[in-house]
């Protein structure tokens, strides 16, 4: 099949950064994958309408922390495309102490995560921040203010409710924390 | 910028290295998926781009279906390339290995999360109870025969932006640890079967510090900045070890460069401070090195074939795709990987191809939850709701 290949080359050039901006904003690998996947969808869409490469990314980039912050839903469709890339994938895992601020940032409401992603990880002023998520710097400034707050206190990993156990008798229904926020 | 900031700023460009990487076909999936969807939403396309005018523009360009269309062309169907070849469904690890897992308790009396911090020995686990984000609070061991919690000391309490009692250590019939605030930085000690605690040493340099290790009789440490340092463990002066400039400890007696969490190749280069015996990992053209332990390094060949082996490049042995590495890799055998067939996480014996199911489900794998790796490479251990498990990979023949 006949791929453009402007945007073959973006796609292999970019897509590692991107997947990592999207797992850092998903906070999990499946997630990362399939806000990549459906972000860089769109952008093939939009493809012949963008001029140069770097919009594309920034565009790409838009997209993914709205999708994020707004409707997103975790969905796991089906098996990802790239979920099981073809070269090895190595990850290293965190520290006790990022481990639990991995677990805290994962108890965030979407929006607040979206915007701490932005600030910390983009490093983006409040004014583009609040441009790229379509809010008021006012917001900006308290949903991190908010962020930072619960990242401080909140107990990160604490009555979580999962399925199953370790000997996995039986396999209870799951009961999620984050339901209230989907 | 106080510390929650530059955790949270670590902790994301961290996690970023752990994001999936891109397979080569994604491009060609991604156009196959646009074509089509394309033919599917056909019918839907004059709605979907009506909506984008009216949504605005962002860049010269139209988010337009930001929101993806209706629901009745979701879930779209994008090819799946790779599909996971049938496995036999792995086993849960209590009957994988039952003489390697222990249950321990999940709170203290007072409802406090407790985590397992150093194995001890065979039969006792030093546990810290914590609140909130490592809000260390309190002291604990277990006896894993005996099943007894034991309360050794309440940790004294943080004040303003302190870095809570981080990076327990024994030794010696002792534990210490250190916390930090903006003015200081503080190392402190209490007899592992109880007793009052008290401070080491207390420096009027604020800061973390990156590396922290007993070292027979001393406690030895790397500022954020670099620099091993020492100081007895009785109290007294701080001093530099000789030939420890510029370096970050990893292990005593072994320190090493680089050590920023975002460098390639960290501790490719190591020292070890006792002997003046120096290491330094191979690596050789094309490949990367993700990280080095004191024994082993990971990383991925020219072709991108993920690999553990010694620092000297023998035993070279390729991890399966899809594997993580618990870091720093202070072992190089057991790897965890997400189930076959559902989110979760199990834990993969890279020498004899054996993976067992850990009983992590979706809620916890989505929130990034995965076993926490010891430090020695000892054991792991990690909280689900039947309740908190531990490890121990040395008795895993």
């Amino acid at each position: 099949m006949e791929t453009d290949p402007r945007f073959a080359e973006f796609v292999a050039a970019r897509g590692d950064a991107l997947l990592r901006y999207g797992h850092v904003l998903a906070g999990n690998p499946h997630d990362a994958a399939d806000l990549v996947q459906e972000a860089l969808l769109k952008l093939r869409a939009s493809w012949r309408r963008l001029k140069a490469e770097e919009n594309a990314e920034k565009y790409v980039r838009t997209i993914m922390a709205r999708m994020h912050a707004a409707t997103w839903r975790l969905r796991r469709r089906e098996l990802l495309t790239w979920d099981l890339p073809e070269r090895g994938r190595l990850d290293a895992l965190p520290s006790g102490f990022e481990q639990t601020m991995w677990e805290a940032l994962a108890g965030l409401p979407r929006k607040q995560r979206a915007v701490v992603v932005l600030r910390y990880y983009e490093d983006l002023s409040d004014e583009e921040i609040a441009s790229a998520l379509g809010i008021s710097r006012g917001t900006v400034r308290s949903q991190v203010s908010r962020a930072l707050d619960k990242l401080r206190s909140a107990p990160p990993a604490s009555g979580l409710s999962v399925a199953g156990g370790v000997t996995f008798e039986q396999a209870g229904s799951a009961t999620s924390k984050r339901g209230e926020r989907r | 910028m106080n510390d929650v900031e530059n955790t949270v700023r670590e902790t994301l460009a961290r996690a970023a290295g752990r994001a999936p990487r891109l397979s080569a076909a994604a491009a060609e999936q991604l156009e196959r998926g646009y074509r089509r969807r394309r033919q599917r939403s056909q019918a839907l396309l004059a709605a979907v781009a009506a909506a984008a005018v009216a949504g605005g523009g962002v860049l010269g360009v139209r988010i337009g279906d930001e929101q993806g269309p209706s629901p009745s062309v979701n879930p779209l169907s994008v090819p799946s390339a790779m599909i996971t070849k049938a496995v036999d469904m792995p086993k849960p690890i209590g009957k994988v290995w039952p003489q390697a897992l222990h249950k321990l308790p999940q709170k203290d009396g007072e409802g406090r999360k407790l985590n397992a911090a150093v194995l001890i020995d065979d039969h006792m686990v030093l546990l810290i109870a914590s609140r909130g984000f490592e809000r260390n609070e309190a002291i604990y061991t277990y006896d894993l025969a005996g099943k007894k919690l034991r309360k050794i000391a309440d940790l004294p309490t943080s004040k303003g932006s302190e870095t809570f009692p981080a990076d327990f250590r024994v030794g010696d019939g002792q534990i210490v640890w250190w916390t930090a605030s903006k003015e200081f930085r503080r190392i402190w000690t209490v007899p592992l079967t109880g007793g009052e605690v008290r401070q080491v040493v207390e420096e009027k340099v604020g800061g973390n510090t990156r590396g922290f290790d007993l070292a027979g009789g001393k406690v030895a440490f790397s500022a954020m900045e670099g620099g091993v340092f020492t100081v007895p463990l009785t109290g007294g002066a701080v001093t530099p070890v000789e030939g420890g400039a510029g370096l970050h400890l990893l292990t005593w007696p072994w320190a090493g460069s680089p050590a920023d969490p975002g460098a390639s190749a960290p501790y490719t280069h190591l020292v070890n401070l006792e002997t003046g015996e120096s290491s330094s990992a191979l690596v050789k053209e094309g490949e990367q090195l993700y990280a080095c332990g004191v024994r082993s390094c990971t990383g991925t060949t020219k072709d991108g074939k993920a690999f553990t082996r010694q620092r000297d490049g023998s035993q070279q042995k390729e991890i399966p795709v899809g594997y993580q590495i618990p870091e720093p890799p202070s072992q190089s055998r057991f790897h965890f990987r997400n189930m076959f067939d559902r989110p979760g996480i199990g834990l993969y014996d890279v020498d004899t191809g054996t993976f067992a199911d850990l009983g992590i489900r979706e809620e916890v794998a989505s929130r990034g939850e995965v076993p926490r790796a010891d430090r020695t490479g000892r054991f792991m251990s990690y909280h689900i709701k039947s309740g908190h498990y531990l490890i121990d990979l040395t008795k895993i023949p």
